[in-house]
């Protein structure tokens, strides 16, 4: 994007800034609210990564040695429901506030008071979370979550009570999520500098302002089928269940039209990122901006429509499930043109390698090759084979860890120079990125051949035969899941000092943000730039 | 933030906050017959 920005001179306001405390509890500063979002993620990143442990733990070796197959079921459940709606939503949600308005010149985010709610649900949300996953331990907690995170009746109506404090976790959870939405799609619409038309507006933006309208139109709809669900256990309705006349598949029509677009709320995010982060290193201009553009909003629609392809074997007519077949397929169209773009922003660049890049390139690399696995899946005959394996597992996690979680580092990488004031250190970043990436490749990359050769997902225990595999896949996990003790020091370390980065702290950054000193005023923006 | 500023973004707020409510409330009833209808 080429934007000139004048009068960045700032107003330095001192007055009515909170200490202490209040500073946290009562903020209404994009940038304050933006860190708690992030701090928050980074927590839920480490809970949600030690159910995983736990469980590739349990698969170490066959037979059961650490937890039951309940609690197995339990951890599953929890590790995703955490890491999608308490570390990478959250974390994307922070890197909005912390950007959006920095990088459109506005002075805040369009209403943060409403900002301020739309964290402090999350704290409460994840109490919740916390609650149904331990109250099942003690007496008369009922029986533990073993749904996973789809909660599909009749399994999810006989659960005990930790189901009600789930659902209420994911009421909490939609409404700040719609919340932080409206507040997204009001700042990037109404708050822009004079001169950021629309086709100005930085791609992160545009990804933020897609992902945010997707946001609202699938949450609600999973509000509506966990009410639904609430119903039928407490109220004596029969939304869900066969004997009274309802219908159990309803319940996976309702999840997976909230489901479905929730991969590309995930993932559209990071891909905002990317159209930063490689222009800069390539130090070149970001190819075919219109295209991206085009491409983000040709995902959102075809994503909306393809929900049933996680439905195969629930027995559609031939029409249905040629229609969502033929649908999913074409989405690779639209997300071939960003990673084509994405290459091409590369083509004859002055590419140097610094963290941020190696996790762009490293994505596109890893999230082609989920991107395939899902090719795979999206063929009928195919996924009857591959439906509720280890394939599923291995691929979804290659189109969520490089597509969504590795985009956040890259942005993490990328902007923390900006947040803090402070480079970070380079050699541990580096570290870090090929620790992270190999112990990735480890765990997933064997989970492929488990899946084809037939192993189960969702199974505490298995055949003897896959107990290589297995083995090679958890050693990987714990490298994975212990590289991130390393992220932590390299984050906590930057934040208490290092080298002093610079205003525009990579030389081939370009937009409004970099103008800006690092870390920004308090105040950002208070008079608006221009752009040319 | 001027006065006709925070109106303007207070009005956008409230649209897509009932377009949130009416997608949550019709989600049940059109779901139902469109999971009949393909299943």
């Amino acid at each position: 994007m080429s934007t000139t920005a004048i009068a960045i001179e700032q107003e330095h306001h001192h007055h009515g800034r909170p200490r202490g405390w209040q500073r946290w509890l009562f903020s209404t500063n994009h940038k304050d609210i933006g860190t708690m979002y992030l701090v928050f993620a980074f927590t839920m990143l480490f809970m949600g990564g030690a159910s995983a442990m736990v469980v590739r733990a349990e698969l170490f070796m066959p037979g059961l040695q650490l937890v039951d197959p309940d609690l197995y079921n339990n951890l599953i459940t929890n590790h995703a429901l955490i890491m999608i709606f308490g570390a990478v939503m959250p974390a994307a949600a922070g890197m909005a506030n912390w950007m959006i308005p920095l990088m459109i010149g506005a002075p805040d985010m369009a209403l943060p008071r409403m900002n301020n709610l739309s964290f402090w649900l999350l704290p409460a949300a994840a109490l919740l979370m916390t609650l149904s996953f331990v109250v099942p331990f003690f007496p008369g907690g009922g029986s533990q979550i073993n749904t996973g995170w789809t909660l599909y009746p009749p399994l999810s109506l006989q659960v005990g009570m930790s189901m009600d404090f789930l659902i209420f976790s994911l009421h909490l959870l939609g409404i700040s999520s719609v919340l932080a939405s409206i507040n997204i799609i009001v700042t990037l619409l109404n708050m822009r500098a004079p001169g950021m038309t629309l086709m100005k507006l930085p791609i992160f933006c545009w990804a933020w302002l897609v992902t945010a309208f997707l946001l609202i139109l699938v949450i609600p709809v999973l509000a509506g089928g966990i009410t639904m669900l609430l119903f039928d256990r407490h109220f004596g309705t029969s939304f869900f269940t066969a004997a009274g006349g309802g219908d159990p598949v309803l319940f996976q029509h309702l999840f997976w039209f909230f489901g479905h677009p929730e991969v590309y709320i995930l993932l559209l995010p990071a891909f905002g990122i990317l159209a930063h982060v490689i222009p800069t290193f390539a130090r070149k201009p970001l190819f075919g901006y219109r295209v991206i553009v085009g491409a983000l909003l040709g995902i959102a629609a075809i994503g909306m429509l393809v929900w049933a392809h996680h439905q195969y074997t629930i027995g559609m007519s031939l029409a249905a499930v040629t229609f969502f077949m033929m649908g999913t397929i074409l989405i690779s169209i639209p997300v071939g043109l960003i990673v084509f773009s994405y290459i091409a922003t590369m083509w004859r660049g002055s590419m140097t390698f610094e963290t941020p890049m190696l996790f762009a390139v490293g994505i596109l690399i890893m999230f082609t090759f989920g991107g395939l696995s899902g090719i795979m899946l999206a063929v009928v005959p195919a996924d009857m084979q591959y439906h509720d394996s280890m394939f599923v597992v291995a691929h979804f996690h290659y189109v969520l860890l490089p597509g969504a979680l590795f985009g956040l580092y890259a942005g993490v990488f990328y902007w923390l120079p900006k947040w803090t004031g402070h480079m970070y250190d380079e050699r541990l970043g580096k570290l870090f990125f090929w620790i992270n990436v190999i112990g990735f490749n480890v765990t997933f990359f064997p989970q492929h051949f488990l899946g084809l050769a037939g192993m189960p997902r969702r199974i505490a225990d298995y055949n003897a035969m896959f107990a290589e595999f297995n083995m090679v896949s958890s050693i990987g996990a714990f490298v994975f899941g212990l590289s991130h003790l390393l992220l932590l020091y390299i984050v906590v370390s930057t934040v208490r000092g290092g080298v002093r980065a610079d205003d525009k702290a990579w030389e081939g950054a370009r937009g409004l943000e970099w103008q800006l000193s690092s870390p920004p005023p308090f105040h950002s923006w208070s008079k608006a730039p221009e752009v040319a | 933030m001027d006065a006709q500023l925070r109106r303007r973004n207070r009005r956008l707020a409230w649209v897509l906050g009932v377009v949130a409510v009416l997608v949550a409330l019709a989600s049940a009833a059109f779901w139902m017959r469109i999971g009949e209808a393909i299943s």
